[in-house]
């Protein structure tokens, strides 16, 4: 091989390479961006059962007559919020007084989202169903209003529709002869968002995450801080976590 | 005059042995002529159904859809079924089949909706078959990107 030759191999060599790490360039540059793409217009893939989705309520951040949460959720899945006796209820506002001590506190109470949910357990359609990523949620496509779920839920997390409904969300369906409860704001969730309450805390009450991700920012605290499961002596495992109870 | 009409006159004039080419009959056996001739009645029967006495609708913004349009109208309400299945019980949101994407395209440009009117999307071909459309009662009609801009108004 002459002197040119071996000058031209060279220089290939280096287009090559220059090439090669410019490709892994730009595809570290894009590779977020793709992600980011994927999360805001929903994955094709299904949810899987590695996550699961919680929350740890803060009761001791959770102020005495805000009910900021409860607004966010009705604004966000087109509630009334109870203009009519029979409208329904996805999250309320409780309020606590130990009579002895005289001791205050207030918490969101709604669907617990439980690893063993007793409104499946009893529905005889199918609908009531716990998605993989723990989230229980009414299919009210096959749900007939039976209302056992209702019965059966120790949280009375659950509404029956009465009257028919009008312009309803896109993104939230819901219509007369069906149950319905929180969804923990699953199309919010779907597109990687938090769920309409805990964006809608000023106090940073409600921590929303991944519970079966030990270094997740929950799964952390929960190890860390003292939680309880409200009435976890029924062994249903909730999802909800309540701290400073 | 119309130039049609003068033909069907210069026929009439002439001898219905030439007007029908009968000697034709001779030299090409009748089995391919019926055939042709059924073949014709057919494809007459086809292009009926497209055009007449079909309801006239609002398609929107219309364009090129998920699917060719006349499987479409068998079928929509099975991909419909299939894609609810997959969006509630496993998260799936970004088949192509879905309700909102259809309302996105074919809401009116009018109204936003896809229901409410005789020419409406769905409500058009649904008055025309008398088939009764359950899925309104729960979601909604209205493109979501109207919506959004009405609220952030």
């Amino acid at each position: 091989m002459s002197d040119t030759d071996a000058l031209i191999g060279n220089t290939d060599q280096k287009r090559r390479q220059f090439l090669k790490t410019s490709v892994g360039a730009a595809a570290v540059a894009v590779a977020p961006g793709m992600l980011l793409f994927d999360m805001a217009h929903g994955k094709s893939e299904p949810v899987s059962g590695k996550v699961r989705w919680g929350m740890l309520i803060d009761t001791a951040k959770c102020k005495d007559g805000c009910d900021d949460c409860v607004k966010a959720c009705n604004k966000e899945n087109g509630l009334s919020g109870g203009l009519s006796p029979t409208d329904s209820q996805w999250i309320r506002k409780v309020e606590l007084k130990d009579m002895r001590s005289g001791r205050e506190l207030a918490l969101p109470m709604m669907c617990q989202h439980c690893a063993e949910p007793p409104c499946v357990d009893v529905c005889p359609t199918g609908s009531s169903f716990k998605r993989a990523d723990g989230i229980v949620l009414v299919d009210k496509h096959i749900c007939i209003g039976c209302r056992y779920c209702m019965m059966a839920c120790p949280y009375k997390a659950r509404s029956f529709v009465h009257e028919p409904l009008h312009d309803q969300k896109p993104d939230v369906p819901r219509g007369r002869g069906t149950v319905e409860s929180c969804t923990m704001c699953v199309h919010r969730v779907d597109k990687g968002e938090q769920p309409a309450c805990a964006e809608g805390c000023k106090n940073k009450s409600i921590m929303f995450g991944n519970l079966n991700d030990p270094e997740s920012e929950i799964s952390r605290k929960i190890r860390t801080v003292a939680s309880v499961q409200i009435r976890a002596d029924l062994g249903l495992n909730t999802g909800i976590h309540y701290q400073g109870l | 005059m119309n130039p049609l009409h003068d033909q069907s006159a210069a026929l009439l004039g002439r001898p219905l042995r030439d007007v029908l080419h009968v000697d034709l009959l001779v030299t090409v056996p009748a089995r391919i002529i019926v055939f042709i001739v059924a073949l014709l009645c057919l494809a007459n029967i086809a292009a009926a159904t497209e055009s007449y006495g079909m309801p006239k609708l609002d398609i929107g913004k219309g364009g090129h859809c998920v699917a060719d349009p006349q499987w479409m109208r068998v079928n929509h309400m099975k991909v419909l079924f299939q894609q609810r299945d997959e969006t509630v019980h496993l998260g799936i949101r970004d088949g192509k089949y879905s309700l909102k994407n259809c309302i996105e395209c074919h809401a009116s440009l009018r109204d936003n909706s896809v229901i409410g009117r005789a020419d409406s999307f769905c409500e058009g071909c649904h008055r025309y078959e008398a088939v009764k459309i359950d899925c309104f009662e729960c979601h909604s009609s209205k493109r979501s990107t109207a919506l959004a801009q009405e609220v952030s108004k």
